[in-house]
C-alpha cells in the first residue's frame, strides 16, 4: 500500500461511553476501532495489568500500512491500560493519526481532555515499537476547569 | 457591626455583634448560583448532548428534567456543598483587629469562616455564576462537564484517581467546583508539571503525590487550611476599610518582636481548622492560642 494511502486514513475516532472504556481497557478482545473509512480493526486479546509480559512496547508487524497502524494502536492501547490513571474519566474519545508513525489518544476528563501522543519507530525486521509517549492537556469550557 | 462587602465571586458579611468572651466574629461568604436546565430538543423526553457542550465532542444521552427531579437536584447540590464548606476554618487574628469589651475584659476575636450557598433558577434574581445542567439518561455514567456545565451525577461520589497504595481516591465533583467558584485553584499549581503561568488544568495540577491528590482541590475530599484563602482575602479587605478598634491597638513591637510583627503584617490572618477562642490582649501579645476556655 502506498504510504500516502495510510496518511489518507488520518483520523481514527473511537467514541466510547465510560462503560465502553472500561470494557475496552479491560477486554480489548471485545473492542473495535472504527476508522474514518468505515473499516473495522479489532483489537488484541485482553491484557492484564498484572501480566507484564502482555504489556509489550514493541511487536512484530506485517508490512502493510493497515496492519502496521493496527499494531501501533494495539501497542498504544496496551500502554494506556498500563500507564494511564484517569480513573474517573469518560474513556477514549478519539485515536487520531498525526502522521504515519504518530498517534494521539484523547481521554476526556471533567474540565479537560488528557491527550497522550505516541510516537512509534519501525525497525527493519518488521517490529514496531513505542518510541515516546508525551502527555498533554486540552482545556475545555471557560476559565478554570473542574 | 454587620458589614457587607461585595466581591465579584461572592458577597462577604462580617458580623462582630455575636462576639463575647467565647464567641468569635463571623465572616460569611455567600455564593449565589443560577442553575439553568439543559433539556432534549423540542419537547422530546430523551435526546443527546455533547461533552463540554462542544459539537465536536462525543454525545451522551440525556433526558428531560422534571420539576421534581430539578428541585431535588438543586436542593441536594446546595445542601451538600454548603455543608462541606461551612464552618470549617477559623482565622487567627494576629494583629488584634476588631477588639471589643465583654464585661470589663477586652477581647480580640478570631474569625469563624461560614459559607452560604444560594441556588435558584438562573432567570430568577442575580447570581455570581450561572451554571447549565444536563440530566443524564440512566444508561450513562459519565458526562464531560466543566466549570459552567454540570451534569446530574456531579453530586455523586466517584473515583477520580488512585493513590500510591492502589486505593481509589473518591470525590464529589460539585464541592471541588465550588472551590473554584470561590477562587481556589488546583492543588499542585506552581509545582513541577504544573507551572502557574502554564496550563493549570493539566493532570499534574491535580496532584502527583497522595497528599495533594487527596485534597479537595486535587482528586479527593480533604479540606486544608489553605482552602480558607477566600475568607482571608475578604478579611484583609475588612481590616483595610473598617475603622480601627476604639478599645485596643496592638503595642509597637520591641526589637526582638520586630521580625514576627513584620510577618504578621504580611499575613494578618492565618487559617486553622480547629476552634480558637477570642483572646485577651495579654494572650494575643504572648501569641497564645486558646483552644479551650472554661
Amino acid at each position: 500500500m502506498d504510504p500516502h494511502q495510510a496518511n489518507a486514513m488520518t483520523t481514527l475516532s473511537l467514541f466510547a461511553h465510560a462503560r465502553a472504556l472500561t470494557a475496552a481497557l479491560a477486554c480489548f478482545g471485545a473492542a473495535a476501532i472504527v476508522t474514518a473509512s468505515g473499516s473495522t480493526a479489532h483489537a488484541s486479546p485482553p491484557a492484564s495489568k498484572k501480566d507484564s509480559k502482555a504489556m509489550t512496547t514493541s511487536k512484530p508487524c506485517p508490512k502493510g500500512n493497515l496492519e502496521r497502524s493496527q499494531c501501533m494502536i494495539r501497542l498504544l492501547l496496551d500502554d494506556v491500560a498500563k500507564t494511564y490513571d484517569g480513573s474517573g474519566g469518560g474513556g477514549i474519545s478519539a485515536i487520531r493519526a498525526l502522521n504515519t508513525t504518530t498517534f494521539a489518544v484523547s481521554l476526556p476528563q471533567e474540565g479537560r481532555i488528557d491527550v497522550l501522543t505516541y510516537e512509534f519507530e519501525l525497525h527493519p525486521d518488521g517490529r514496531v515499537a513505542i518510541k515516546s509517549r508525551t502527555p498533554s492537556t486540552q482545556n475545555v469550557g471557560p476559565g478554570t476547569g473542574k | 457591626m454587620q458589614k457587607t462587602l461585595n466581591f465579584p465571586r461572592y458577597d462577604a458579611l462580617l458580623n462582630t455583634d455575636v462576639c463575647d468572651a467565647r464567641n468569635n466574629a463571623e465572616l460569611t461568604l455567600t455564593l449565589r448560583l443560577g442553575f439553568r436546565q439543559i433539556n432534549p430538543a423540542g419537547t422530546a423526553a430523551e435526546g443527546t448532548y455533547h461533552d463540554y457542550g462542544d459539537a465536536t465532542a462525543p454525545t451522551r444521552k440525556i433526558i428531560r428534567w422534571t420539576p421534581s427531579a430539578w428541585a431535588s437536584w438543586k436542593h441536594n447540590f446546595v445542601r451538600s456543598a454548603q455543608a462541606f464548606w461551612n464552618g470549617k476554618f477559623w482565622l487567627i487574628n494576629h494583629l488584634g483587629y476588631f477588639g471589643y469589651r465583654a464585661g470589663r475584659q477586652i477581647f480580640l476575636p478570631n474569625i469563624w469562616c461560614r459559607f452560604v450557598l444560594q441556588g435558584s433558577d438562573a432567570n430568577i434574581g442575580s447570581h455570581h455564576h450561572t451554571i447549565d445542567v444536563v440530566r443524564l439518561h440512566p444508561s450513562e455514567n459519565w458526562f464531560g462537564s466543566h466549570s459552567t456545565l454540570y451534569d446530574s451525577l456531579d453530586t455523586n461520589s466517584v473515583r477520580k484517581g488512585t493513590d500510591s497504595h492502589g486505593q481509589p481516591i473518591m470525590q464529589r465533583a460539585h464541592v471541588h467546583e465550588v472551590g473554584h467558584l470561590l477562587g481556589l485553584g488546583h492543588v499542585a499549581i506552581g509545582q513541577p508539571g504544573c507551572p502557574a503561568n502554564g496550563n493549570t488544568n493539566a493532570s499534574a495540577c491535580y496532584g502527583t503525590n497522595d497528599h495533594d491528590q487527596y485534597s479537595v482541590m486535587g482528586e479527593g475530599m480533604q479540606l486544608r487550611p489553605e482552602h480558607a484563602q477566600p475568607w482571608i482575602d475578604a478579611m484583609r479587605q475588612f481590616a483595610a476599610t473598617e475603622p480601627p478598634s476604639t478599645v485596643y491597638t496592638i503595642p509597637a513591637p520591641t526589637i526582638t518582636q520586630l521580625p514576627q510583627r513584620m510577618l504578621d503584617m504580611m499575613f494578618p490572618f492565618t487559617a486553622v481548622m480547629r476552634r480558637h477562642y477570642p483572646r485577651t490582649p495579654a494572650e494575643l501579645e504572648a501569641r497564645q492560642m486558646i483552644t479551650s476556655r472554661h
